[in-house]
């Protein structure tokens, strides 16, 4: 759930998603899989627990990257313009892929 | 009346109130506004009125430096100049463009926006443009179906285009201009120097040349230099019997800070559902106005970038156009041309609409070039066939560029995120910003910008705000040469309007000059 970025997964493939994930655990090499889940967890504003509904945690980090652009929370992955948040699922996604 | 001045018996003198040297755009724009006034106007054109393989090869001369497209083909040589191939894309400068801002090195116009503003409604009607309306929200009053992207106008606006037939300057205007008495039109007659008096503080004749053999003299009061930015420096470089280094170059500036646009292909935008478009189309031929994306001028300030703007086309389509360095390589601008016209053609050919989800954009930015003295025009010692020095372009960017293409990609990237509607992926060459190299495929607009540059200080440009030549008094010089920065729009508009401002002043001009006589 916190490895999906709705936007992305609109506009790219999965291929893509996961070199972005790369690319952004190369520019921030400290945020690992333990952090990140606890950066991107801590937006859902819950407890994130196996009965929570998928579109809760989803709902929560759309609203968060909206929050980011709105607060130029940005950054620049693989030349992509995206929000630190999504780009935190990204590096999450490329994680659990590997 | 017209003149070939090939006809003419050897070492003709030919004399008139006003000599414009150079029948392309900004010299035939003067010539009209001087149609039925009480003065004798000589309009010398180096060409017929058809392309002549001989005349072009006086434009050749070699490049170094950025790559660029071969001198010989990238202006014509002929009555109309080079708007017998120009495209047509017209845009008027912004206020930003002519202010000292203190993060490009040597901008600052002594002139404003508003100091054109009246010259280019009558630009709009010699280049057959409609109303001179550049509001995004007057063509959108117009037609409700012109829909804005969803960003802040206040950091990315809508910057109107207006684009002329393209108006073909030899076959319009060449019957007015025929037909007008008190204009006389010759025809072969290359300008190959203009003497100065002995102080140098005037004029005294121009020598004309042609590969008939005839060399003629022409005597004028007024002189306006209009053969474009290239020649215009080269000219006034080789005009060195009375000054050693040229007219009007007693400060090493004639020939410095040439310019071009950069237009590149530079990034995506990506929607995730279709988004309306036609504010942004462009169906070449159909189209008469449409936007770009451009960076508010608050927005340049505070991120200390360059003006610039980027056009979206559809990358189904996109994809199969080749970049403009690659396709325009051929000395011949004929070639070059049927070329450059192949490959948009050959893209629309290709491209395959039912395969387009109308998604997927891509960027291309045209950009002002920050002025740089070393970016420059010099001649060469070889000779052409007039026995004129050739030119050699040294085209020469700075790091400033490419930080403003990289921060224009952030900046619509954060506001497409923040409508979310889709998001956006500058090209790989952006990606390192400590990268400040340009890739291969880096291309420029034709523009060429800058060699005369404006300023009120002698010590940082060669003519003041009038257009007149520091320190001579009756040489004046119409065109892009005078431009001070390059500003992000294709320069024809722009040099029609100030060529109108520079008429006006030449009228109150001569009239004092004609009253100090009597």
């Amino acid at each position: 759930m916190l490895s999906q970025p709705n936007a992305l997964q609109h506009i790219c493939d999965a291929e893509t998603i996961r070199e972005i994930g790369n690319a952004y655990q190369k520019l921030v090499p400290g945020e690992n899989k333990e952090t990140l889940i606890k950066l991107l967890a801590a937006n859902v504003g819950h407890t994130i627990n196996k009965s929570m509904g998928s579109s809760l945690v989803s709902s929560s980090l759309e609203k968060k990257v909206r929050q980011d652009f709105k607060e130029n929370k940005t950054t620049i992955v693989n030349g992509w313009i995206l929000s630190v948040t999504e780009a935190r699922q990204c590096a999450l996604f490329s994680l659990n892929q590997n | 009346m017209h003149i070939d001045a090939r006809e003419l018996a050897n070492h003709s003198l030919i004399e008139g109130d006003v000599c414009i040297i150079g029948a392309g755009a900004a010299g035939i724009s003067m010539a009209l506004d001087w149609i039925d006034t009480k003065y004798k106007v000589i309009l010398l054109e180096g060409g017929g009125f058809q392309y002549d393989e001989k005349v072009q090869q006086l434009y050749d001369g070699k490049t170094t430096g950025q790559r660029y497209y071969p001198l010989q083909s990238a202006r014509l040589h002929y009555f109309g100049g080079t708007t017998g191939h120009w495209a047509g894309f017209c845009s008027t400068f912004d206020p930003i463009d002519f202010t000292k801002r203190d993060w490009v090195p040597h901008s600052g116009w002594p002139i404003q926006k508003t100091d054109l503003d009246p010259y280019y409604t009558r630009a709009h009607e010699i280049l057959e443009l409609g109303p001179c309306e550049y509001d995004a929200a007057y063509w959108q009053r117009k037609d409700p179906s012109l829909k804005s992207l969803p960003v802040d106008q206040a950091i990315v606006w809508n910057k109107i285009w207006h684009f002329s037939p393209p108006t073909r300057f030899g076959e319009k205007y060449r019957d007015p201009i025929v037909n007008a008495k008190n204009i006389h039109l010759y025809t072969y007659a290359n300008a190959t120097d203009i003497a100065a008096l002995e102080n140098g503080n005037a004029v005294k004749e121009v020598t004309l040349k042609n590969y008939a053999g005839k060399t003629h003299t022409v005597k004028a009061r007024l002189y306006v230099l209009a053969c474009c930015s290239i020649q215009n420096a080269r000219i006034l470089l080789t005009s060195n019997k009375q000054m050693p280094s040229g007219l009007g170059n007693q400060n090493d500036l004639v020939g410095r800070f040439f310019m071009e646009h950069l237009e590149i292909k530079s990034g995506e935008l990506r929607f995730e559902s279709p988004v309306p478009m036609k504010l942004y189309d462009l169906h070449y031929g159909v189209t008469k106005t449409r936007a770009e994306l451009a960076i508010s001028e608050q927005q340049q300030a505070e991120h200390k970038i360059l003006n610039g703007t980027m056009s979206l086309t559809t990358m189904p389509m996109a994809r199969h156009i080749r970049p403009l360095i690659d396709v325009w390589n051929n000395k011949d601008p004929r070639k070059s041309g049927d070329s450059l016209l192949s490959n948009y053609y050959g893209a629309a050919k290709n491209y395959d609409r039912s395969k387009d989800d109308q998604r997927t954009y891509e960027l291309y930015t045209r950009i002002e070039q920050a002025p740089n003295p070393n970016s420059r025009i010099t001649l060469d010692s070889e000779l052409d066939t007039l026995g004129v020095p050739k030119s050699i372009l040294h085209w020469e960017l700075t790091p400033l560029e490419k930080r403003s293409i990289r921060k224009i990609h952030e900046l619509l990237g954060q506001q497409i995120g923040k409508s979310g509607v889709g998001r956006v992926k500058m090209m790989d060459f952006l990606k390192d910003e400590n990268d400040f190299s340009w890739p291969p495929f880096t291309g420029a607009g034709w523009h060429h910008m800058g060699t005369t540059r404006m300023s009120d200080d002698p010590k940082n440009g060669v003519v003041n705000a009038n257009c007149q030549v520091h320190g001579i008094d009756n040489l004046f010089i119409a065109g892009a040469s005078c431009y001070a920065t390059a500003a992000a729009p294709n320069p024809t508009l722009t040099v029609v309007a100030l060529t109108m401002r520079l008429s006006d002043h030449l009228k109150q001009q001569i009239k004092i000059t004609t009253r100090l006589a009597v």
